[in-house]
C-alpha cells in the first residue's frame, strides 16, 4: 500500500476528524474513489469542505497531517524550482 | 473528474500547524503534531525555524532569519530535515553566517556536501593523543603553555586585555603550517569583524581562513547555531585529514544568546539565570575537538575558545564551566595589560595540561630553565620588597627574571618562528642578557633577530627543520648575541 496510507491508518488512533478540501463538492462517486485509493479511510466520517483556490484536486487534513494533492501545491513546487 | 487527482502516491505528505505566539525570536507554534526535536521547520514567509523545545500541545521554535515577517496564525510545515550546514573546499576565504549563506559580497559557493550542526564527539576509538604542536608564534605561550594540535585552550580575560589579539596572530601564523583556520565570531560587533577580515586580508591570511559570523544584531537563534556551524566546518575538513583550528570568539556571548531563547522558553532557571543544560551547551561543542587515529584519516580539530570574565573573576559560573572542560587556560590580567607586559598573561594560573607532550624538542630545551627563571623571580619579587639589602646571589635571580619576563612581551601582529623563539628565549636563558639594561632590551632583541634573518637564515632554517637545538647551533647562537650586545 501507498505511504499515506499507512501515515493515517496511525494518525486515526488518536484523532478521527477527517476533512478533505477541494475546489468543488465532492459527489459520492468521489468519495468512494477516495476511500478505494486509501483504505485506511473506509470506516470514517469525511467531512467535505470547498477551497476554491486548490485549482483542483483534493487535500486531505487530520489533525497537523496534510496529504497535499492538489493543483495549486504542484503549481507552487514547480515554481519553486525553477527559481532555484 | 480525472482519477488521477485521487492518486495519492505522489501526493505531498507534510506535517502542519500555525503559529500561536512570537516572542523575540522564539515562536510557539500549535500542530505540528509529530515533528522531531532539531528538525527545521517552515514558515509561510519562506523563513526557516528550528525546533528547540517540545511540550504536549505546543512546539517552540527559534527563526533563522527575520522574524519580524512572520504573523500569528501564519501556516508552518515541518521539512524532515534537521540542521546543517553546506560545505566544500571553495567555503575557505570566504565569510559565511551560520546557515552557510556568503555574507561577503561574493559569489555563491558550491557546495559538496551538507554537515549536520550538531553530531556527536567522535569516540574513544577514533582518538589518538595529541602529539604535534601548534605554533602560535607567541612566545609566551609556544614556551608556557603550549597548545598541540587537537587540543583545548581557553583563552580568558576582562574586555580589552588582547585575547582576540591571540587568537588573531595564532591564525596569522599559520601560513606555512599547513592549518586551516576557522573564526567564528559570536555577538561581536560588525565593525570589530570587518577590521579582523581586513586584517587577515592583508596579512594573506584568509588564502587558508573560513570566517563565520553571527553578530550582535543578527537573531539570537543564529548566535546559538554560529559555534556548532563553525565546528561542522571544521569536521569537514578534519575528515578529509587536514589540521583545523577554530576560534569560538566568544562563548560568554553564546551563553547569553542560549540563556535567552531558554528564558523565553520558560525552562527553570538556575545560577545567574543560566538554565541547567548550559555546561551541556559547551560540552557537546568542545568535546567535539579531537585528534584522530591514522586509520580514519588523522585529522584534527584544535579549539581555541574565548571567555569574557568581569574584573579578573575566574570563578564566575561559565568560566568555571569551561576552564573544567578544556585541556587548559591563558589568563589575561588588565593588570600586566597596563603594565606594558603585552601579551599580558598571568603565568601563575595559565596552564597546559596536554600540550607539553606536544612541544618540540628544541622549545623543550629552553623552556625548562624559562619556567624554573620565572617561578623563582616571582617568589623573589614579592619578598624583596620589604628588604632593603639584598645578597649578590638574590639581586642575581631578580634581574634574570626581570629579563626574561622582558623577553617574552612581544608586539601585536607579529609572530615570530620556532627558530626566533628558540633563539631569543636561549640567550636569555644562558644569562648572556645579564648585563644589557632594561630600558634596552627591547632594542637588542629587534637588531639581533634582524641580524639573525638576515645573516644567520641558514641557522634559523636548520633549526626550524629539525626542531632541536644542537651545540652547533648554540655556539653560532652565542656570536650573533655577542655582535649584538
Amino acid at each position: 500500500m501507498n505511504q499515506a496510507n499507512s501515515l493515517i491508518e496511525e494518525r486515526l488512533k488518536t484523532n478521527s476528524q477527517v476533512v478533505v478540501y477541494s475546489s468543488y463538492p465532492l459527489s459520492n462517486e468521489d468519495i468512494v474513489e477516495i476511500k478505494r485509493q486509501i483504505p485506511a479511510l473506509a470506516d470514517v466520517q469525511i467531512d467535505n469542505q470547498v477551497d476554491k483556490k486548490l485549482l483542483a484536486g483534493v487535500v486531505i487534513k487530520i489533525g497537523s497531517l496534510v496529504i497535499d494533492q492538489s493543483l495549486r501545491t504542484k503549481i507552487q513546487k514547480y515554481l519553486k524550482h525553477l527559481y532555484e | 473528474m480525472n482519477n488521477s487527482n485521487f492518486d495519492f502516491k505522489k501526493a505531498f505528505i507534510e506535517e502542519v500547524g500555525s503559529v500561536e505566539k512570537i516572542q523575540d525570536g522564539v515562536i510557539i507554534i500549535t500542530g505540528l503534531e509529530s515533528v522531531s526535536f532539531g528538525e527545521i521547520v517552515e514558515f509561510e514567509s519562506g523563513v526557516a525555524g528550528y525546533v528547540v523545545d517540545l511540550t504536549e500541545k505546543e512546539v517552540g521554535a527559534i527563526v533563522l532569519g527575520d522574524y519580524l515577517s512572520i504573523k500569528s496564525g501564519d501556516q508552518v510545515r515541518s521539512t524532515g530535515r534537521t540542521v546543517s550546514i553546506p560545505v566544500s573546499d571553495q567555503i575557505i576565504g570566504r565569510v559565511v553566517d551560520p546557515l552557510g549563506n556568503p555574507i561577503d559580497a561574493g559569489q555563491k559557493i558550491k557546495l559538496d556536501k551538507y554537515y549536520p550542526l550538531e553530531k556527536i564527539a567522535p569516540g574513544i576509538v577514533n582518538r589518538k593523543s595529541v602529539s604535534m604542536p601548534v605554533q602560535t608564534g607567541i612566545k609566551a605561550i609556544d614556551a608556557l603553555t603550549p597548545i598541540g594540535r587537537g587540543q583545548r585552550e581557553l583563552i580568558l580575560g576582562d574586555r580589552g586585555t588582547g585575547k582576540t589579539t591571540i587568537a588573531v596572530d595564532t591564525i596569522l601564523n599559520q601560513k606555512k603550517e599547513n592549518m586551516i583556520c576557522i573564526y567564528c565570531a559570536i555577538g561581536q560587533k560588525n565593525s570589530k569583524v570587518a577590521g579582523l577580515i581586513e586584517l587577515l586580508r592583508k596579512k594573506g591570511a584568509m588564502d587558508y581562513t573560513v570566517v563565520v559570523s553571527a553578530s550582535a544584531s543578527d537573531s539570537v537563534a543564529l548566535q546559538y547555531l554560529a559555534p556548532y556551524a563553525a565546528t561542522a566546518i571544521g569536521e569537514y575538513f578534519m575528515d578529509k585529514g587536514k589540521d583545523v583550528l577554530v576560534i569560538y570568539d566568544d562563548l560568554t556571548k553564546h551563553a547569553w544568546a542560549y540563556r535567552q531563547i531558554s528564558l523565553i522558553l520558560r525552562r527553570p532557571a538556575g545560577r545567574e539565570a543560566y538554565p541547567g543544560d548550559v555546561f551541556y551547551l559547551h560540552s557537546r561543542l568542545l568535546e567535539r575537538s579531537c585528534r584522530l587515529d591514522q586509520k580514519y584519516g588523522g585529522g584534527s580539530l584544535t579549539a581555541l575558545p574565548i571567555i569574557e570574565t568581569l574584573e579578573g573573576d575566574v570563578s564566575g559560573y561559565i568560566p568555571t564551566n569551561i576552564i573544567s572542560i578544556t585541556d587548559g587556560q591563558i589568563f589575561l590580567e588588565t593588570d600586566l595589560f597596563n603594565a606594558g607586559v603585552r601579551p599580558a598573561i598571568n603565568i601563575g594560573i595559565s596552564v597546559s595540561r596536554v600540550g607539553g607532550n606536544a612541544q618540540t624538542k628544541a622549545m623543550k630545551q629552553v623552556a625548562g630553565k624559562l619556567k624554573l627563571d620565572l617561578a623563582q623571580y616571582r617568589e623573589l619579587s614579592a619578598f624583596s620588597q620589604f628588604e632593603s639589602e639584598l645578597d649578590e646571589e638574590t639581586k642575581k635571580l631578580l634581574n634574570r627574571g626581570a629579563k626574561v619576563t622582558q623577553i617574552l612581551i612581544q608586539k601585536k601582529n607579529a609572530p615570530l618562528t620556532l627558530a626566533e623563539e628558540v633563539a631569543i628565549i636561549w640567550a636569555a636563558n644562558k644569562g648572556l642578557l645579564d648585563e644589557v639594561p632594561q630600558s634596552s632590551m627591547e632594542n637588542f632583541e629587534e637588531k639581533y633577530l634582524d641580524d639573525l634573518r638576515i645573516r644567520g637564515a641558514k641557522l634559523l632554517e636548520t633549526i626550524n627543520k629539525n626542531r632541536i637545538l644542537t651545540e652547533k647551533e648554540e655556539q653560532e647562537l652565542e656570536k650573533f648575541v655577542k655582535n649584538n650586545l
